[in-house]
């Protein structure tokens, strides 16, 4: 049952973003090989995809890993297209991947053409508290003020090197989705099909 | 005593008082029954008493009549006979004293046993009374003292767990009205069920009269809709048909590579175009913007989900031939610009990235980007930019990601503008070194065309053969002709000359900073080309292709910049170790004087094609020796006057700064690029 089941599920597609060094890679890593590689390797573009049962549901998650470098700016957009959920990681070690936070988010409702859409930030890197310089309240404090226009928005600290909250920050970005596609989504969707006939 | 009045006594306690109040009764029953027999006893008694007393009268009575036989006829007999009397007489008073005397004892014994038993229950009353009080109060107090310890646990424990259970309680409650109401309404249900399915019945019945009175209209009807929608199916056949027609015509045009649309003279992609409301702009919409670059003509289709890329032809475009094009900076929003057309309409348009805006504005403005009258980068900012490199390496080299992890923004554009762009003075000592490596990376990404200009890197995606991903399938001849003087500007030629030569130096300290010179290479391919028509596939080849490029360029840098490298080319031209090149040089530089530098640099510099040239062949040069360097400033203004001395105004910064062996009062530096000497008392040591 559980193979028909598993055909039959549309893969949902989770873009990894975020700014260069940040962790992106070994989060996805852990996650869908359950893995930590000391590689330093910067990504231009991978992804990877993996089944899991969220809440007695089948999921089939399509991850993509992406570009942090500033660099690869230009392809942002492109795979913001694609992506249903987005993961959006900063490191808490460094200042410049948090600020970006903000704007990448931005981004996403500008491509998106959606003043809501599923977004889980994550704090990255929790496990060097000695070098820790961004708060988990500055961090809250972001996300809250997203939440206020944008419901599908949450906020968690991982740490890919510990799997700390690994698999908790893929789950809840799908439950994000759930919840947004059985909301304000639907609703959308069906509004495009009317317009096509 | 009413038991059932107590509240705090338990069933069991109540059951062994009632159990005992009963023992009480009926030892009380059984006390009577005694007195009774006794009393019976009694009455049995004095009855014989009195059968006695009736029998000594009757002897008496005989005793006269046989005295007076006895006078009369007897004498002896008499006297016996009156002894008799006597003995007999005696013996009855006796016997009745005995009698009262046995009924008098009797009667004490009874009223003292009775009044014993009296005591007795009192007495037994009176402890039962006590123990059932005792009892009670000990429950009582053993009851309190549990409600109390109860009371005390639940306030310590959790004060939600009596709200819980005063919920719970309540929850109970509302279920249970709940499920009478529910069981209620099911019943009301019920009956109006069966009324609907009678009414039903009845309607259907009626119906079905109906319908078969009038069968044949009915079915006449029935023929005509049919016909009808069979006609309606057919012409929504022709229209899908006309649809997909349409939309394959649509798709083909799509498919059309993008290089072969500009080509033709178009500018294409998406905008916001913001909605104006009283001139402040309310609203975004995204448009599909296209804009023929000859006639200037622009048209803006709105997007919608049902026809993307606004090919469509359903609402109605915007559009108008373009006058002037402004930067806006009063909207708040980032990459914004106004466009005026000669309509006398204005358009504010957003753009979604920075390169995306630079490229519009660019093409609004009628701007044609093209090597030759493109000068960028400029000699001075390119003289900043290496000094730039040199304060990195002169600290910086070890930072773990660097050129990886990102500066923070606003320090960078800071730089940037400021100092790489402005050329306003700064001490790059004290600017972090991600913060530095961000901003060379932002300023050569920033350039209007890539470092290796738009033809390399058109030559570039051209070449590409994804069979073959090895680093060398490129004829190395071919790659120097490319990066030769003819095809570079010698600004990029010398920018990226010392660029490599920053990463050789970067990736040798990849132990340290995590950087070998596969990952910078990977890191710098995007900054050093990027495709003119931005999209993904060229942009992620580019990326793919640029890197192992990058990686040729580091690795056999001395074939491909010959005129830039052959000062250090060693005669076994070992290009694959650079780095035990560079260490091999250093001993013999720091050993020549200040003269035999500035001669070493002009012979260098007669290797090169032209004479501005040899300031750069030199500085690459010295740039090799290994000695103690230090930074500068100038104090004052100074003017060369001798070929090899700098000439410089006051409060620059001055890199490499050696002391020149032999020579007092004079030192070698590098001032914005340039190489030469500088008088000691001109500068201040940092």
């Amino acid at each position: 049952m559980s193979k028909s089941v598993s055909k039959s599920v549309k893969p949902i597609k989770i873009v990894v973003i975020g700014s260069g060094g940040v962790g992106k890679s070994a989060l996805t890593l852990q996650f869908s090989k359950s893995k930590f590689f000391l590689d330093y390797d910067p990504t231009i573009e991978d992804s990877f995809s993996k089944s899991c049962y969220i809440d007695n549901e089948m999921a089939r998650l399509d991850i993509l890993d992406t570009a942090g470098q500033e660099e690869f700016t230009s392809m942002r957009e492109q795979y913001m297209r694609l992506g249903q959920a987005f993961l959006v990681v900063f490191s808490v070690t460094d200042r410049k991947g948090f600020e970006e936070v903000d704007s990448l988010i931005q981004l996403i409702y500008r491509v998106k053409d959606r003043e809501a859409f599923p977004i889980m930030v994550a704090g990255n890197k929790i496990d060097l508290q000695n070098d820790r310089c961004i708060d988990q309240s500055l961090a809250q404090e972001l996300v809250q003020r997203h939440q206020e226009f944008n419901p599908y928005c949450a906020y968690i600290e991982t740490s890919a090197k510990t799997r700390l909250n690994v698999d908790l920050v893929f789950h809840d970005l799908v439950r994000l989705l759930r919840l947004y596609n059985a909301k304000g989504g639907s609703k959308q969707a069906k509004k495009s099909k009317c317009s096509l006939l | 005593v009413d038991y059932n009045a107590c509240l705090l006594d338990g069933p069991d306690l109540r059951g062994a008082l009632l159990d005992q109040e009963r023992m009480l009764d009926d030892s009380v029953k059984s006390m009577k029954r005694v007195i009774d027999s006794f009393n019976r006893v009694r009455e049995t008694g004095l009855s014989h008493s009195e059968a006695l007393l009736a029998f000594g009268r009757a002897i008496s009575e005989l005793g006269a009549g046989s005295s007076d036989s006895t006078d009369a006829g007897k004498p002896s007999s008499s006297v016996g006979a009156l002894k008799a009397e006597r003995e007999m007489a005696s013996f009855f008073v006796q016997l009745s004293q005995d009698l009262e005397y046995i009924e008098e004892a009797r009667r004490r014994w009874l009223a003292n046993s009775q009044r014993l038993f009296v005591d007795e229950l009192n007495s037994q009353r009176a402890k039962i009374k006590a123990f059932l009080s005792d009892t009670r109060r000990e429950y009582y107090e053993e009851t309190r003292r549990f409600y109390h310890n109860q009371e005390r646990a639940l306030a310590k424990a959790a004060p939600q767990e009596r709200d819980m259970d005063v919920e719970r309680i309540e929850y109970f409650g509302r279920t249970y009205e709940y499920v009478k109401a529910l069981q209620f309404r099911q019943a009301m249900n019920k009956s109006r069920f069966f009324e609907i399915i009678a009414s039903l019945q009845s309607v259907w019945k009626c119906f079905y009269q109906e319908c078969n009175d009038n069968l044949g209209d009915r079915e006449q009807q029935m023929h005509h809709m049919n016909k009808s929608v069979m006609l309606f199916n057919s012409s929504v056949e022709s229209a899908e048909k006309e649809l997909d027609e349409n939309k394959q015509q649509l798709l083909s045009s799509q498919l059309l590579p993008a290089s072969l649309r500009t080509s033709s003279g178009q500018h294409e992609g998406y905008l916001l175009l913001a909605q104006k409301k009283l001139g402040i702009p309310t609203s975004w919409q995204r448009c599909y913007c296209t804009l023929i670059l000859e006639s200037r003509h622009i048209s803006l289709q709105p997007y919608s989900p049902a026809n993307p890329a606004g090919s469509s032809a359903a609402a109605a475009p915007i559009s108008g031939f373009v006058s002037s094009v402004t930067e806006d900076t009063s909207s708040g929003r980032k990459f914004t610009f106004e466009v005026a057309t000669i309509e006398g309409r204005s358009l504010l348009l957003q753009a979604y990235s920075n390169s995306n805006f630079r490229a519009w504005v660019q093409a609004l403005s009628g701007q044609r980007g093209s090597v030759s009258d493109e000068q960028l980068p400029g000699q001075a900012d390119a003289d900043r930019l290496i000094a730039c490199l040199r304060s990195l390496e002169s600290r910086g080299l070890q930072e773990e990601g660097l050129y990886r992890v990102e500066g923070q923004n606003r320090e960078v554009e800071e730089l940037l503008q400021s100092f790489v762009l402005g050329g306003s003075p700064c001490n790059l000592e004290t600017v972090g070194e991600r913060v530095l490596s961000t901003c060379i990376k932002r300023y050569l990404k920033r350039l209007p065309q890539p470092l290796l200009t738009f033809d390399f890197v058109e030559y570039l995606i051209n070449s590409s053969d994804p069979a073959n991903d090895s680093q060398s399938h490129r004829p190395l001849a071919e790659l120097r002709d490319r990066l030769s003087t003819d095809k570079l500007p010698a600004v990029n030629r010398r920018l990226l000359a010392e660029l490599l030569q920053h990463l050789r130096r970067v990736a040798d300290q990849s132990t340290a900073n995590r950087m070998p010179a596969d990952n910078l290479a990977m890191v710098f391919a995007p900054t050093l080309c990027w495709p003119r028509q931005m999209n993904l596939q060229s942009v992620q080849l580019c990326a793919v292709e640029g890197k192992q490029l990058l990686l040729l360029l580091m690795q056999k840098a001395e074939e491909l910049l010959p005129d830039l490298f052959q000062s250090e080319a060693s005669p076994t031209d070992d290009a694959a170790s650079p780095s035990s090149d560079v260490e091999s040089r250093a001993p013999v530089l720091r050993q020549a004087s200040g003269d035999d530098i500035i001669e070493s640099a002009n012979k260098s510099g007669s290797f090169g094609r032209g004479g501005s040239r040899l300031h750069q062949a030199g500085q690459l040069a010295f740039s090799l020796a290994d000695g103690p360097r230090c930074c500068a400033r100038t104090l004052y203004p100074c003017t060369a006057d001798a070929e090899g001395d700098l000439s410089f105004s006051a409060s620059e910064l001055v890199y490499d700064v050696h002391r020149i062996d032999g020579v007092e009062g004079w030192c070698c530096g590098v001032i914005g690029g340039r190489r030469g000497i500088i008088p000691l008392n001109y500068v201040q040591m940092l």
